[in-house]
């Protein structure tokens, strides 16, 4: 009996990751998603799903030139057939950090850590009310069996919304960072209860206007430019960009159970 | 973008906006096919020149409106949650209904924060009955700035100074217009050293004076690296 029911549970394991087609990421520099499903070994019609996402900036080749683009946040939306997300097993509710890893060194360096300020005589000049950009991004060193990894992370706020057979989350950039950068790694997006078979989760993730920034421009335009033309500019490639390659989604998951 | 056409009508649009004579964000958004109201949300509009210009009802949700100058724009009824407004200069700007929600803002130094100026002097011997009669409003930025894109502010280190009423940690508004003379108290670089002191010019001899019995007048020969990069105007000293 026990073993019937292992046997089951990994049945079940082996059919719900099988995602059909592929995953479909049109931008995977700017965004790579999966999903997988996980079934609960105590009841399995309850599947956990879990998240994996990566944010970065792309460049993209435009008539003559090319542009850097990255997503100011963006909305991961359900499509649940035969299956529901109850409100209370929504999970990945909150502010998250997405790492990103600068540097491995295999051995241990010291470092130093140096002051920003320095002292000249007896005077220490301000930093004073320029207009700092506050917070640009955090950053940590973790150490472990002999190698160093220093990593940066951005902030991302995920809220949530939608039906108990439409969820959506909300991803919005936090930190001072003009878009997301970084990972998030095998997060826990919910526990879809299956209702009947076969049942389909269709998740996409969709993108306005809104959250598309460009943070750079090569070969499109003078660097001389008025800072009106230059926005104009932008935007009008950011809207050309979205209706021609980032509609109506910008990855999308299929999973099927049965 | 792949699309030759449209490829054709892109460059042709970004030729037209480029060629422009005008720098009206409006009418470069008209000449690109954006419609200002709806398509700016989010977008990079640091340092732009919006002045005047009628954003009612314009979304501009998380938009970086950083540096912008926004003054005497209509922005009734607009929404700027999650805006960025850094050193924006809202000056004369119109915001009546503005959805301004989990915005970043520090004013720009030309916005007025003026408080209360009370005219009965405060006496600093015997206390006088205070009367509520206000003389007008303050606004510190103007009454201790008068060159903002030539004032700095230093933090003073040290109690070389302290005849002149001026403390260890306090903080000087230097003002690199003003020219210095006889007496005035000056930010000076000394082989590569920054120092603050009373200019003396007699004689044909420069020295800076401390205010303090415990430290020498240093004289500037043709041998001293020496530069003056401002007059102080105000010392901020702090009683708490």
């Amino acid at each position: 009996m026990v073993q019937n029911s292992i046997a089951n549970w990994h049945c079940n394991y082996i059919e719900f990751l099988m995602s059909h087609p592929p995953p479909q990421n049109r931008c995977p520099d700017c965004l790579f998603m999966s999903l997988e499903g996980l079934p609960q070994s105590i009841v399995p019609e309850q599947i956990d799903l879990y998240l994996t996402i990566n944010f970065n900036e792309q460049w993209e080749k435009v008539i003559g030139g090319r542009l850097k683009w990255g997503l100011r946040g963006g909305e991961l939306r359900l499509q649940l057939t035969n299956g529901i997300i109850p409100y209370s097993s929504r999970e990945l509710t909150d502010s998250l950090e997405l790492f990103i890893l600068k540097k491995r060194v295999m051995q241990e360096s010291s470092q130093a850590q140096k002051g920003i300020e320095g002292s000249i005589s007896n005077i220490v000049i301000l930093p004073a009310w320029t207009g700092k950009p506050g917070i640009k991004a955090h950053a940590g060193v973790e150490q472990s069996s002999g190698k160093t990894d220093e990593f940066e992370f951005t902030v991302c706020q995920v809220t949530t919304k939608g039906a108990e057979e439409n969820p959506a989350w909300v991803f919005a950039v936090k930190t001072g960072e003009p878009v997301l950068k970084g990972l998030l790694k095998w997060a826990k997006l919910g526990t879809l209860d299956i209702k009947a078979k076969p049942c389909t989760v269709l998740a996409t993730f969709e993108i306005s206007l809104r959250d598309i920034y460009i943070t750079n421009a090569e070969g499109l335009w003078p660097a001389d430019i008025s800072q009106n033309k230059r926005a104009v500019l932008e935007r009008m490639l950011a809207l050309s960009l979205l209706k021609s390659k980032l509609q109506p989604y910008l990855s999308q998951v299929k999973l099927h159970y049965e | 973008m792949n699309d030759k056409q449209s490829g054709q009508d892109l460059q042709d649009s970004i030729q037209q906006i480029l060629a422009a004579k005008t720098d009206d964000f409006l009418e470069l958004a008209k000449i690109a096919g954006l419609n200002p109201t709806e398509d700016f949300a989010g977008a990079n509009l640091k340092g732009t020149d919006l002045r005047g210009a009628d954003l009612r009802g314009a979304d501009l949700r998380g938009a970086d409106l950083r540096g912008a100058d926004l003054s005497f724009t209509t922005l009734d009824g607009a929404n700027l949650d999650g805006a960025k407004l850094m050193s924006a200069d809202l000056n004369g700007a119109s915001l009546n209904f503005t959805v301004l929600g989990n915005i970043s803002y520090q004013p720009k130094f030309t916005e007025q924060y003026s408080l209360n100026l009370y005219m009965t002097p405060v006496a600093a011997g015997f206390p006088s009955p205070a009367e509520d009669y206000i003389e007008g409003q303050l606004d510190l930025n103007q009454y201790l700035i008068k060159h903002p894109a030539a004032t700095f502010f230093v933090r003073v280190a040290g109690d070389s100074m302290v005849g002149a009423g001026i403390h260890s940690s306090d903080i000087l508004i230097v003002d690199r217009v003003l020219e210095p003379k006889h007496g005035s108290i000056v930010i000076a670089v000394i082989n590569g050293e920054l120092t603050v002191k009373r200019l003396h010019l007699k004689d044909e001899r420069i020295l800076l004076l401390a205010e303090n019995d415990d430290y020498h007048p240093l004289e500037i020969n043709e041998y001293t690296d020496f530069e003056i990069w401002g007059v102080v105007t105000n010392v901020i000293h702090s009683l708490c």
